[in-house]
């Protein structure tokens, strides 16, 4: 019964449910941030105004739901693929319980505005710390897996996990330095327009190492699992891989186009943005050519559409993301709403889309059972993918408009519209935003509703042969 | 997997640094090693230091998330410029911990807020936004002139930030809100540049008389014009309230190209320019509409 | 109850598993050399462009 390949699967379990209350908490506190855009009415006092919301929202779902998942859907592909159980099952398992204490204390922070003021790193440095020790204690388990494997060669999901585990230390670490000033307050080490450098090198590879490489490691894992496919090129994923990890770092100016930082730097940023096309769309033709042996797999097994409309919203972001860099295009759309709607085609579409897929696939392995409901899996998947699109098109519409209505100018060369003239004409997109909003909870709230339906089975038929 | 035997697939610590070794180089090129050029750390020659009481704001400033909603950074594009003002430069950062230059503009730009408005302007304007701007969406922000800065916290940021403060700072600390501090800070924001509008107007560049005059048309756009982006100031009624009374104005009978010209330039320290938001079209209804109320 | 394994034979097809795309290859080796072409286009050091001297060209258009 005991023997080494029988894998604990105890915290991966505990961190697929602790991801999933911390997303229901982070979409909550989105469909009213949401609201609060257009009617002011909906700010409640200093606890509950937009500007501490906000950053909750943000970090709630990217710490909780994204890294919660990714640390147990992570130790799930590990294990499997160096085919031994975690090497400290018990620090793994401390590692659950400090995540979710360290959240609780987290999200209290950034209601009592303690606050960086650092997109993505708004976490003060107690906080920051304790982030810095999750992560040493998750690569401790990762890496010792991956050194003590029980299988010569590492599949492509490790390279990605591990790029991810070196790569994030380094970015998190880096752009947290801080002068301390008091337990809840500190300054960045670095100033002006050093801290712009600094700050957006880490935020874009954030995106890059927290919501690419991760979903990455999904991908080619659970995509071949759960269709019986194998990946079609070997060579198209190693090209892609390096190639990927090698860009991403230099990209993190496209943010500051038009800042005050040096005018070689913004452009080196936005030539090696454009490359990053290429690597994307290597892992986007390899995930097509994959399914291509036979497109039936997209009636015949349901998670196969999620894998691919998944790679299909990267392939269509990893577009939009480099065009938005060149220099003409972010003059229109950048600061607009253009953005969000950029960055929620990636969240909802790419790696929500691929995390539910992941986790409807490992349910059933660990459990030892079937999935609740295929049926109720295909409403989730069609209900967020509805919602999803008119959330992002709405966005994309309005930040067109708001940013062509800041450019327009009168013959006589003053500006045709005020700041509130361009603002007001946001309001009905953002009203069928909240809308578009309700529908992607409401979908998943069926994947909720499915995942712990599936554990319930699980353990009732644990209980019946025990 | 036949063939990779043997390979660095097969060799995870070699892996693990070549993989560290492939995202350190646009790390090092984009990031380490300009840290270390004087490039990156450009100081304007009359920037300071914050005050302890603007640094309180900017805490508050950052507490409060400001940062969602407003940047800091105004690019060098025209229509950037006609906005907001001269276009932001490296030198005046000097003393940004973070940077806050933002990446959305749910509200307007900062980077020229200081000196835009007078001090009474932000009082009330964090007090009620719609008050100003009937549809703007900003939150109220009520809950700042009841609290009182701390004090001895602020003084020990000073310190850690290597900031110089006096005596007399640390007592007027004291006693300061919340609101006191964040419109202190709001009124710092940008000011190591000097005020330069796109488009300043004088006499010869406008009609000698308003062409619009005696059409009643107009008298109503300027109306729609003044209640959305003077009332604030000057009252709904055009009674006054931070600025002046537009009827005691109106009565006093001044000349056309003089109010257009007041309204196009503002006043400096004391109303906002609106030459660059405002077509001269409108700027006559304004005018009407000033002219309507004697 | 024995696990089963991950057999690495699973993920990677032996029939193309040298595979590139033709159309791929022309964007990654495309990429790089627009990349080349844009860095010096658009560096100071190497054209003279700066972000600052399109500002002022585009103001000289502004009607006073």
């Amino acid at each position: 019964m005991n023997n080494e390949f029988h894998y604990d699967y105890k915290t991966v379990q505990g961190f697929v449910l602790s991801a999933i209350f911390w997303g229901v908490i982070g979409l909550v506190i989105g469909l009213l941030i949401s609201a609060q855009l257009w009617d002011a009415n909906l700010n409640f006092g200093e606890y509950f105004s937009y500007g501490r919301l906000r950053t909750l929202h943000t970090n709630v779902l990217a710490y909780g739901l994204g890294i919660g998942a990714e640390f147990g859907i992570f130790y799930y592909i590990v294990m499997r693929l160096t085919k031994r159980p975690l090497v400290l099952p018990k620090l793994a398992r401390f590692h659950l319980w400090l995540f979710n204490v360290g959240m609780v204390l987290a999200t209290l922070s950034l209601f009592a505005g303690m606050n960086q003021s650092l997109e993505y790193a708004e976490f003060e440095w107690p906080i920051d710390i304790a982030i810095v020790i999750l992560w040493v204690l998750f690569a401790i388990n990762v890496l010792g897996n991956v050194f003590t494997r029980k299988e010569k060669n590492m599949y492509v999901s490790l390279w990605y996990v591990i790029a991810t585990i070196i790569t994030v230390a380094i970015l998190y670490i880096v752009n947290n330095l801080a002068i301390p000033a008091s337990l809840t307050k500190s300054y960045h080490l670095f100033a002006g327009v050093n801290s712009a450098n600094v700050e957006w090198w880490y935020g874009h590879n954030a995106v890059g190492f927290l919501f690419t490489t991760p979903i990455l490691a999904m991908f080619y894992y659970f995509l071949p699992k759960s269709t019986g496919l194998p990946i079609y090129s070997h060579r198209l994923s190693i090209i892609s891989f390096w190639s990927l990890i090698f860009a991403y770092l230099w990209t993190g100016a496209h943010h500051l186009v038009y800042t005050p930082l040096p005018d070689w730097i913004q452009t080196l940023g936005i030539a090696f943005t454009l490359f990053l096309i290429a690597p994307s769309w290597g892992s986007v033709v390899n995930g097509y050519f994959t399914v291509d042996k036979d497109w039936s797999k997209m009636r015949t097994n349901y998670l196969t559409k999620f894998f691919i409309v998944g790679i299909t919203f990267y392939g269509l972001q990893t577009i939009q993301g480099p065009s938005q860099g060149i220099r003409v295009i972010s003059s229109l759309i950048h600061y607009t709403d253009w953005v969000p709607g950029h960055v929620h085609m990636g969240t909802m579409g790419w790696v929500t889309m691929v995390i539910c897929a992941s986790v409807y696939y490992m349910l059933p392995a660990m459990y030892k059972t079937e999935i609740y409901s295929e049926k109720l899996a295909n409403i989730h998947f069609w209900i967020v993918l509805v919602g999803q699109l008119m959330f992002s098109i709405t966005m994309w519409i309005t930040g067109i408009q708001q940013g062509a209505m800041w450019k327009m100018t009168n013959a006589d060369g003053s500006l045709q519209y005020t700041f509130m003239e361009t603002l007001v004409r946001n309001y009905p997109y953002w009203q069928m935003r909240t809308v578009a909003g309700v529908i992607f909870v409401v979908g998943m709230l069926f994947f909720v509703y499915n995942v712990l339906m599936t554990i319930k089975k699980g353990n009732d038929l644990a209980k019946q042969a025990a | 997997m036949s063939n990779h035997e043997n390979s660095l697939y097969s060799k995870a610590v070699l892996f693990a640094v070549v993989a560290a070794v492939t995202v350190l180089i646009g790390t090092i090129v984009t990031v380490f090693a300009p840290m270390f050029t004087a490039g990156m750390h450009p100081k304007n020659e009359n920037l300071q230091p914050f005050t302890a009481l603007q640094l309180a704001g900017r805490d508050i400033y950052q507490a409060e998330g400001c940062v969602n909603c407003h940047t800091q950074t105004v690019r060098p594009l025209k229509a950037d410029v006609l906005r907001y003002g001269e276009y932001s430069k490296a030198g005046e950062f000097a003393y940004d911990r973070p940077f806050l230059w933002g990446s959305k503009r749910t509200g307007p730009d900062l980077a020229r807020i200081g000196g835009k408005y007078p001090d009474e302007w932000h009082i009330q304007h964090f007090e009620n936004p719609q008050a100003f701007f009937p549809k703007s969406n900003m939150p109220k922000y009520t809950w700042l002139k009841n609290k009182p800065v701390n004090a001895p916290e602020t003084l020990a940021h000073m310190k850690a930030l290597g900031f110089p403060y006096a005596e007399e700072d640390a007592t007027a600390l004291a006693s300061a809100t919340q609101l006191d501090a964040l419109v202190a800070y709001m009124q710092v924001i940008g000011t190591s540049v000097a005020r330069k509008e796109a488009i300043v107007v004088d006499a010869s560049m406008i009609e000698a008389a308003n062409p619009l005059a005696g059409k009643a048309e107009a008298v109503a756009a300027g109306q729609a014009i003044y209640k959305a982006e003077c009332a604030g100031c000057h009252g709904q009624n055009a009674e006054g309230n931070i600025g002046a009374s537009i009827s005691d104005y109106a009565k006093g009978e001044p000349a056309d190209t003089d109010t257009y010209i007041t309204v196009a330039n503002g006043l400096e320290g004391a109303m906002p320019a609106f030459a660059g938001q405002l077509s001269k079209d409108k700027i006559w209804s304004v005018v009407s509409y000033i002219n309507s109320l004697k | 109850m024995q696990e089963e394994f991950d057999n690495l034979e699973e993920f990677t097809r032996e029939d193309t598993e040298h595979a590139l795309p033709l159309g791929w290859l022309i964007l990654f080796i495309g990429l790089i050399v627009f990349g080349v072409y844009y860095f010096y286009a658009y560096t100071p050091a190497f054209t003279g462009w700066s972000q600052e001297k399109a500002f002022e060209e585009s103001m000289q258009t502004q009607p006073k």
